[in-house]
């Protein structure tokens, strides 16, 4: 190796560089379990740079959609686009490259330490002739302290709290370098604090320029932490925009069939639920 | 640079194993070598090792036992990396092919062939590694059927059941052809003595294209341990490389079925222990397997020659004796491991 590329190897990596902004977003996108459609002929795009919380009652389609923005279920008709092309013509590596997916549920094996979960998220940079590099090496470090791990790194995943295992599943698609990051329920489990940490780990990848998408069921906190909401029901996007606009005592009634006020916070303006009541329809 | 300080420890940690495991290996293949159920006496073995033997010694020691070395090493090998592979498919630490109907598989294609009117010396190993491939197919069809819940202990049953079914064909097609019958008898119990050490030639082929496959689908599969959906996300796909797994693990069972028989329990037992000393991840776990299927087998195959003196213990039944209570242990742990 020449001693010039050498430099502007080195001189390349030195900083963690997120890449440009991709766009992610689905035109008269159908998903189907089995026959039955979840969702039918829905447009959606994610605001880029910002944090989109998915909000709806169980079963009208968030996680689907999730899963159909992320390539991991397969559209029946309609497309997602990823920068303007279909994400499954696109190579899947590349396409992780770009897009971070984090599912609910996540099982790790027993035994495994928060940098063995982080190192793979550098898979879709690697390949069978490029299979450890300084970048990856960096590119955990970073991770480790975005997600504040860093003292944890050698500590067994099941030996952690909730919230502590959630920031190393996140930190794990922080090494992954992409600039959108996909979350399904990524506080579901844990206790408010947990919560909190992780919200607060999520407020900070935007600021660093992600684009993210969370599906929450927690309306507060999908106001307070979220840039735009977008609000689901059988299938279908009933609104969407951002929290103090779309969050309206009706929309809450048409969602949950809960009746309630809505007052702003204090301190930072985002709306609170109180007064909630059932109606029974 | 990647100083052995910057390491992770598990890689270290991993290597130092790894190298104990070698040379208890080399230890083990020594033993092999000089111990046996035969006239032969310890010291004149080890005479004959340093080069003063009689012919008979000789060839007692550098043909006999030196095949039967190699055999074990091959079965060791192929047995424990076939069944750690197995139970990363499967997400399930009690897959294993000899419990799973994959060596039955394969001895029914042998039992087949030779009714058909093959003998054992023109016998492939093709044929013994299409049935294991179908008896893979078949166990993990039934895996599937059983939903999203990966439950272990269903697992088994329906690999036992296929087992017993394949293995009650055979015995069905050994009744009608007496020929077929003499031929297969010997070698459907399982074991590493008395074998054509000539096979190994014929299977290395296929060996060739097994290590492909599994260099090929190692560090996807360890991320299938994480999940489907994780998998995915990493730019992975996972059923492409569960059928490239599953070639594998039929070419590997296939393989030694062709050559020793069905042996049961090794690929329960070798990852089992490879686990416990390195943990979860697939490619630890299949780095220790290479000297510790070895190890089991050869350990097995020497004590079994020792234990029931002049006769010989079949190696089968000796893995059976260790494999069973694995299994147990396994199944009674208060957690089962997840993988």
């Amino acid at each position: 190796m020449t001693a010039t590329s050498l430099h502007s190897k080195t001189t390349s990596k030195q900083t963690l560089e997120i890449p440009k902004l991709a766009r992610l977003s689905a035109k008269k996108l159908t998903l189907k379990h089995d026959k039955t459609s979840i969702i039918e002929s829905l447009d959606v795009s994610l605001p880029e740079g910002k944090v989109t919380a998915i909000v709806g009652p169980n079963g009208c389609g968030k996680s689907t959609l999730l899963n159909g923005l992320s390539r991991v279920h397969s559209p029946s008709s309609g497309i997602v686009l990823l920068d303007g092309k279909d994400i499954h013509s696109l190579p899947s590596k590349e396409v992780a490259r770009r897009l971070a997916l984090l599912p609910q549920d996540t099982l790790a094996p027993d035994g495994i330490t928060i940098e063995e979960l982080i190192r793979f998220g550098r898979h879709p940079h690697q390949s069978m002739l490029k299979q450890w590099a300084m970048d990856d090496q960096q590119a955990i470090n970073y991770a480790l302290n975005a997600a504040d791990l860093d003292g944890l790194k050698d500590r067994l995943l099941d030996t952690l709290s909730g919230g502590q295992r959630q920031r190393a599943w996140i930190a794990m698609s922080i090494a992954q370098e992409t600039p959108l990051l996909l979350l399904d329920e990524p506080t579901s489990a844990l206790d408010l604090g947990h919560q909190i940490e992780v919200f607060e780990l999520i407020r900070h990848l935007s600021r660093q320029g992600k684009t993210l998408a969370m599906v929450v069921h927690d309306l507060p906190s999908a106001c307070q932490y979220s840039d735009h909401i977008i609000a689901m029901k059988k299938g279908k996007i009933i609104t969407q925009g951002s929290p103090k606009d779309v969050m309206t005592k009706e929309l809450v009634r048409e969602l949950y069939g809960v009746e309630c006020d809505l007052i702003p916070d204090p301190m930072t303006g985002s709306p609170i639920l109180i007064n909630m009541k059932r109606i029974r329809s | 640079m990647i100083s052995w300080f910057n390491t992770p420890p598990a890689q270290r940690a991993l290597f130092s194993v790894f190298v104990s495991a070698l040379l208890v290996l080399a230890l083990c293949c020594f033993c092999s070598l000089l111990f046996g159920a035969g006239g032969l006496s310890l010291h004149a073995s080890f005479q004959t090792l340093l080069g003063n033997g009689s012919a008979d010694a000789q060839f007692t020691v550098f043909h006999l036992r030196a095949t039967r070395t190699l055999v074990g090493l091959f079965v060791g090998l192929t047995l424990g990396i076939a069944g750690a592979l197995m139970q990363a498919v499967a997400r399930n630490p009690l897959a294993e092919p000899g419990l799973l109907g994959v060596s039955a598989g394969s001895s029914l294609a042998v039992a087949i062939t030779l009714a058909l009117g093959a003998s054992t010396a023109t016998l492939t190993v093709g044929v013994a590694q299409f049935g294991a491939l179908l008896g893979c197919l078949c166990v993990l069809g039934v895996a599937r059927m059983q939903s999203q819940q990966n439950d272990p202990i269903r697992l088994v049953l329906a690999g036992a059941a296929l087992s017993s079914l394949l293995l009650a064909i055979t015995s069905l097609l050994l009744l009608f052809d007496q020929r077929a019958a003499d031929e297969i008898r010997f070698w459907v119990t399982g074991s590493v003595a008395g074998r054509d050490g000539s096979t190994l030639f014929s299977v290395l082929p296929s060996m060739l294209i097994a290590i492909a496959c599994i260099l090929y689908s190692a560090k996807p599969l360890a991320s299938l341990a994480l999940g489907e959906r994780v998998a995915i996300g990493l730019g992975h796909k996972p059923q492409r490389i569960r059928g490239i797994v599953i070639v594998a693990v039929a070419l590997l069972v296939g393989g030694a079925t062709a050559i020793a028989g069905p042996v049961a329990f090794i690929g329960l037992v070798v990852p089992f222990a490879a686990r416990a000393l390195v943990g979860p991840d697939i490619r630890r776990t299949l780095w220790l397997c290479l000297p510790l299927g070895p190890i089991i087998v050869i350990c097995a195959d020497v004590i079994s020659r020792l234990v029931a003196q002049p006769a010989e213990m079949p190696l089968g039944v000796l893995t059976a004796i260790i494999g069973a209570p694995v299994l147990l242990l396994i199944v009674r742990s208060r957690r089962m491991p997840t993988l």
